[in-house]
This record gives C-alpha cells, sequence and structure tokens, in this order.
C-alpha cells in the first residue's frame, strides 16, 4: 500500500532527525564550542567549566525539551480525540493554567510557607500541577454538554485561562516577594533548570503514559465517531474519557511540573502529524505526534537560546510564534481538518 | 416515550420503520441498539441483548445513525476498519480484516475511495463508508436511522436497493427508519409503522398499505395515499370545482397533478372507473363523474349538466376518440351550448375536424388560462 511506504518513509526521515537535534542542542547556546572542543571532550578530556556546561546544562536541558515535547504534544493529542476538534491544546483550553494554579497554591499560597520554589521537589510540584490540571479538564468536559461547537469550547477555555489567571493574580498580590518572583520565573517556561533527576522523573511519567494511549489507539479512532457510534461498535466511551482525562493531565502536569507552562507544542505536534501523514488513525498519528512533538520543542528551545544571545528567552515565545499562525490558520481554513461547524 | 412493543423481525428481511416526525423512530432504534435504556429483551439469535458487553453486542448488531462524523484527517479505510474492532483481538489488523474492509468497501461501491480523506467526500459517499464500516462488522442486524434522508433522489434508491440487496446476500436483518413511503413500500419486506409511540402495524406492505392506515398516521388534509399508484398526491381543495376536464386513457393525469399543484379545485368525468385517470381523479378530484360499466361507451345524464352550470372553464384533455369515449365529445358540445368556455389541447386541425366549439391550447398555456381564472375567483 502507497500510505504504508510512504509513513515509513516519513517514519525513517524524522527519526534519523532526532539525533541530530539532539547534538546541535549540545552544541548550540550562549557559549560557543568549537567542533575541535567537543570532540575533545567526548573522546579525550577537558576542562571542568566545558565539561560542565555540556553534561551537566546543555545535555540534561536539551534531552528534557525532547522528553517534555512529547509529553505535551501526546497530552495535546488525547485532548484533539476527548473533545473531537484539532484545536484542542492544554495552553488554549486553560488546563495548563490549572496547572499553574496548583503550582501557584503551592508556592505562594501558603502551602510551602515560605520555603520556595527551588525548595520544593518536582514531585511536589507534579502533585500540585496535576490537581490543578485534572480538575480543570473536568470542568471542561463538564460545560462541553452545554457548549454546541468548537469556537465556543475554545472560548469557554479561554475565559478559564482569565479566571484562573486573575485567581493566580491575586494570589500573586498576597505573596511573598521571593516567592512572586520564583513562581514569575517559572511561568515564564524554559527548559533550562532541567537536571537528570527531573529527565527521570519526566521519562518515569511520560513513557508508561505514552505506551497505555499507543495500546487504546483503536479506541481513540473509534472515539472520533462520537459517543453513540464508538458504543455501537462496542467502545465504552465513558471508560475511554476517564482515561484519556488522567493520561493527558499526568502529561501536562509532569512537563509542567518541569518546565513550566509550555504552550502550542500540544497543537502545532499533532498538526503537523496529521498534515504529513494524510491519515487520522492513532496508529500513525501518535508516533508520528511523538516526533514532532520532540523535535518542535527541542528547535524552539535551541532558538530561545541563539536569537538574543546571551539571553535566554522563554520558551513559550517561541512555541507561539510556531503554534498561533497554526492555530489562526485552522480557524481561518475550517475545511477539511475535521472541526465541526 | 415508547410505549410497549413487541416485533419479531426475520433473517434477510429488509424492514421499514414508518412513522411521522416525533414517533419516536429513533428512539426505538436507540433502544434497541442499547443506546438508550429501556425495559424488555432483545434476542437476537437468541442471545439475549441485554446481559452482553458493549463489545459483544457488536458483534450481533451494527449501526448507521444520523450523527454528523467528523473524524479529522482518516481515510475511508480507517473508517471502515473501525468495523472489525468487536472481532479483533490483536493489536494489528490480519489479512482477514483486511479482506473484509475491502469487501465491505466494495459492496457499497466506495473500493476506490478508501485512500480519500472521509471529510473531502459528498454527503451519499460518506453515508456510504459509514454503511460499508457497518457491514465489515459483520452483525446479524443492522440498524439504521434514516440512511437516505440527505440524499439526492438517485443515491437514495441507489442506497436503499443495495441495504436489501446486503440484507437477502448476508442472510440479515436490515432495520431503517425512513420517510420515503413510496420506495419503503417497492422495496420492504416488512414495515414496522409507529405513532405516538407505539407500533401501530407490522406486516407486509401490502396489508400495510390496503387500507386508510397511511393517511390515518401522516395526518394531512393537502396530500393523500394513492393505493393504486402507490403514490403521495396532492389532493385539491374540496371546493366547488372552477374547472372541468373531460379526459380519459391518461390524458388526464397531467393535467390533474398541474391543477392540484396550483390549488385549483376541479370536477372531472366521464370516465370508466377502469380507466387510469379514474384511478388518480378518484383521490385527488373535487369531484369525479364515473360509468361503472368497463370497455362499454360511456353514458351521461342531466345530472353532470346540471352539477357543471355554474364552471367557469371546460378543458378538453385530447383524449383519443374511441367509440368508448365519443360520448365525451358529446358532452363537450353540451357544456359548449351551456356557454362555459371550452379549451382544448387538441391540434387545431383536430378541433375542425370534430366540429368542436374550443379554444385551442397547450399545457404550457394552461397556466395563463388558469392563472385568470384565479383572479376571478378573488
Amino acid at each position: 500500500m502507497l500510505s504504508e511506504k510512504r509513513h515509513n518513509k516519513l517514519a525513517f526521515i524524522t527519526l534519523f532527525l532526532i539525533p541530530l537535534f539532539l547534538i546541535l542542542g549540545i552544541v548550540l547556546g550562549s557559549v560557543s564550542f568549537s567542533a575541535n572542543d567537543i570532540v575533545q571532550c567526548v573522546f579525550e578530556s577537558c576542562d571542568d567549566t566545558t565539561a560542565d556546561i555540556l553534561w551537566k546544562i546543555r545535555l540534561p536541558r536539551t534531552v528534557g525539551s525532547l522528553i517534555g515535547g512529547v509529553g505535551i504534544a501526546v497530552s495535546g493529542l488525547l485532548m484533539q480525540s476527548l473533545f473531537r476538534t484539532p484545536l484542542a491544546d492544554p495552553g488554549i483550553l486553560g488546563i495548563t493554567s490549572g496547572a499553574s494554579l496548583g503550582v501557584a497554591l503551592l508556592v505562594m499560597g501558603g502551602v510551602s510557607a515560605g520555603i520556595g520554589i527551588a525548595l520544593i521537589g518536582i514531585e511536589v510540584l507534579f502533585v500540585a500541577a496535576l490537581v490543578g490540571s485534572f480538575l480543570t479538564i473536568l470542568l471542561l468536559l463538564g460545560l462541553i454538554r452545554f457548549v454546541a461547537n468548537t469556537t465556543t469550547l475554545l472560548l469557554v477555555g479561554l475565559m478559564i485561562s482569565w479566571i484562573i489567571g486573575s485567581a493566580i493574580a491575586v494570589l500573586g498580590i498576597l505573596a511573598q516577594q521571593q516567592n512572586l518572583q520564583l513562581f514569575y520565573v517559572w511561568t515564564l517556561g524554559s527548559f533550562a533548570p532541567t537536571t537528570i533527576h527531573s529527565i527521570y522523573f519526566m521519562s518515569f511519567m511520560i513513557i508508561p503514559t505514552i505506551a497505555a494511549s499507543v495500546i487504546y489507539y483503536k479506541r481513540l479512532d473509534a472515539s472520533l465517531l462520537g459517543e453513540d457510534y464508538a458504543k455501537s461498535i462496542g467502545v465504552n466511551i465513558k471508560s475511554l474519557q476517564k482515561f484519556s482525562i488522567i493520561l493527558s493531565s499526568i502529561l501536562v502536569a509532569a512537563v509542567t511540573a518541569v518546565a513550566g507552562p509550555v504552550g502550542f507544542i500540544g497543537i502545532a505536534g499533532p498538526y503537523m502529524a496529521r498534515l504529513t501523514s494524510q491519515s487520522g488513525s492513532h496508529k500513525i498519528i501518535i508516533p508520528l505526534t511523538i516526533v514532532y512533538g520532540s523535535l518542535l520543542t527541542v528547535v524552539a528551545d535551541i532558538s530561545a537560546r541563539l536569537i538574543l544571545r546571551p539571553v535566554d528567552l522563554p520558551i513559550t515565545i517561541i512555541t507561539a510564534l510556531i503554534g498561533g499562525p497554526i492555530v489562526i490558520f485552522m480557524l481561518v481554513k475550517k475545511r477539511g481538518e475535521g472541526l465541526s461547524q | 416515550m415508547i410505549k410497549q412493543v413487541s416485533l419479531d423481525l426475520e433473517k434477510g428481511f429488509f424492514v421499514a420503520l414508518l412513522g411521522p416526525n416525533g414517533a419516536g423512530k429513533s428512539t426505538l432504534l436507540k433502544c434497541i441498539l442499547g443506546l438508550l435504556d429501556a425495559k424488555g429483551t432483545i434476542l437476537i439469535d437468541g442471545d439475549d441483548m441485554s446481559g452482553l458487553a458493549d463489545i459483544d453486542a457488536a458483534r450481533l448488531r451494527a449501526a448507521v445513525l444520523t450523527d454528523k462524523v467528523y473524524p479529522f484527517n482518516m481515510t475511508v479505510r480507517e473508517i471502515i476498519a473501525l468495523g472489525r474492532y468487536p472481532h479483533q483481538l490483536g493489536f494489528r489488523e490480519n489479512a482477514t480484516d483486511r479482506k473484509i474492509v475491502f469487501d465491505a468497501a466494495e459492496t457499497l461501491g466506495v473500493n476506490e475511495l478508501l485512500d480519500s480523506r472521509f471529510a473531502n467526500l459528498s454527503d451519499g459517499q460518506k453515508q456510504k463508508v459509514l454503511i460499508a464500516r457497518a457491514i465489515a462488522q459483520k452483525p446479524k442486524v443492522l440498524i439504521l436511522d434514516e440512511p437516505a434522508t440527505h440524499l439526492d433522489a438517485n443515491a437514495r434508491i441507489e442506497i436503499l436497493l443495495k441495504l436489501r440487496e446486503i440484507a437477502r446476500q448476508n442472510k440479515i436483518t436490515v432495520l431503517a427508519s425512513m420517510h420515503e413511503i413510496e420506495i419503503a413500500y417497492r422495496i420492504s419486506d416488512r414495515i414496522i409503522v409507529l405513532d405516538n409511540g407505539s407500533v401501530v402495524a407490522c406486516n407486509h406492505p401490502e396489508k400495510i398499505f390496503e387500507n386508510k392506515m397511511i393517511d390515518t398516521i401522516y395526518q394531512n388534509k393537502n396530500s393523500t395515499w394513492n393505493k393504486i399508484f402507490g403514490t403521495m398526491e396532492i389532493k385539491c381543495v374540496k371546493n366547488e370545482p372552477l374547472v372541468h376536464v373531460v379526459a380519459g386513457f391518461g390524458t388526464g393525469i397531467p393535467i390533474y397533478r398541474y391543477l392540484a399543484r396550483k390549488a385549483i379545485p376541479f370536477s372531472t368525468g366521464m370516465l370508466d372507473r377502469i380507466d387510469v385517470d379514474y384511478c388518480l381523479a378518484a383521490s385527488v378530484a373535487s369531484k369525479t363523474f364515473s360509468n361503472d360499466a368497463p370497455y362499454l361507451p360511456l353514458t351521461y345524464d342531466s345530472e353532470i349538466l346540471e352539477y357543471l352550470r355554474h364552471a367557469r372553464l371546460i378543458l378538453d384533455s385530447g383524449f383519443p376518440v374511441t367509440a368508448q369515449t365519443r360520448p365525451n365529445m358529446y358532452l363537450l358540445i353540451d357544456l359548449a351550448k351551456l356557454g362555459i368556455p371550452v379549451v382544448s389541447l387538441r391540434s387545431t386541425t383536430e378541433i375542425q375536424r370534430l366540429n368542436l366549439n374550443a379554444q385551442k391550447t397547450t399545457i404550457s398555456e394552461l397556466q395563463d388560462i388558469t392563472s385568470k381564472l384565479e383572479i376571478n375567483t378573488m
């Protein structure tokens, strides 16, 4: 079959790109190294500063953005299947805001009582973000019963973001200066603070979650036909919905806990997967979303370091530049993308 | 609300579910599909559906619903393959599944669209794909909610005929709700009539359509079910006729339909009761004058002349003049003598040859003549 060959070719090309960008992610940054320095560092020995920058800062950061990108992209895909619109994204629907509120309550709301974000373990941040994102998805899913179409859903998501935003602002006004600053830096979003420990943590959360969604691919496909059709072919949509909610909130929370809110990768990754594959089945879309999600995020991360070198920009600035136009394009050109209304 | 319903459907049958909007057709189908809760039992091949898990039930019955689907950019192949879900235990689809998907697509004639995106198809093609998906499910009962409603006339017949063929070839029961009464009459093995949430009848089409049932259910004073033709006809307003049509041998049918469409009350006659014109006129004309003496020359008496004394126009359909219909020529002449204008659809030479005192007209010119009538009656 033609499409299968095409998909294999696509998988080959994109898989080849991942190690390439991993190397670029290590090589490029505010401090430049010559090829010679790096080869020396890998095969022989080099000074401690170079080794530290390469292996303790850039390697975790690049690997972190690769893995984090996967998490955010797949959570976007799951939400798109859950809400049956390709415009769903944890950032757009306010789910990332929910996670932020969880973290804000932890950092500024007296829960941590002045310990500060830097001293709170990644696991605690994750739990706070998970509670926030989970409750937001539940709220959205409750509201969607009264929502007629995609556009309204997006507006509802936007309003949720605003409401949560003001709650966070109130917390910010009441918070201690030091905690507010730490929280603000966190909300900008960056993979710079990624450590080996947080990579292990993200992998531990993300890999099983994605494996579970791959196993469920047929059910996810069936859910695209709608609740009644899915039931008529034997898919229990209610339990699939619970499954998608839990999985996507775990993914959002895991990445958000490490890198702060990272926007638009959840929409751009699946979008590129559909665009290049000419398929809609999760069997093909999930693997491609994984690849594109990680590539886009690592490219965004490298760009964030390079554009105003030596200033390190928040990654969301770059992802918004990639994702924003895609969302506008999809809204303008609704036809064929499966948008209802 | 659906009240007590008890139905027994056979294998290989195409069963139509008829009933006006709001009768509960969709509700009944959703109950059978287990999409709505209902008390009672549904047995398929002896298996009680209520005791089965969704996935086991999905091997016995499949559905095509009215829900619009927007499956992102899934291809036709991927959509049809979803029908294999209840049969697949493994992670990947095997060669058998692929063959079943292809065969289902071929049955519905969408095999060349397998790699196309579903979103790009026409409504008719989309419906075929959704049916193919249901076929790939290999069910024993196939349930469809208004499968032809949004399709053009051609696609409508094509899909319904295909469904009947599927029922026979695969020896499965196909149950479809529909609004196309005339097609249902022609293609169904059984018809279920639903009204106000109750099953009014479940029988052979012949039984369903032999009495006034359809008229009673689709209560509409402007239309009527014509048993002989098996068609829904527009009824003439039961008023004092403005036009009298002299017709026969089928020449009256287009004129009757024209007048009914324009809502001009008309009478017609004389007609032999076995004349095809009579078959239509009896259900749509304000009054029909007829003879119950098959094939014998028509006769008329002063009753018809008295009745038509105030008619505004006499219309001669141009019926063939034979030994049987010649008296209608005399009727035309008599009516002309009463001073009622007569228009004829015959050629000028024929009008002269028959010595008719009539103005020549054509079916397209009728518009002008009848519009004057309408103004006068205002």
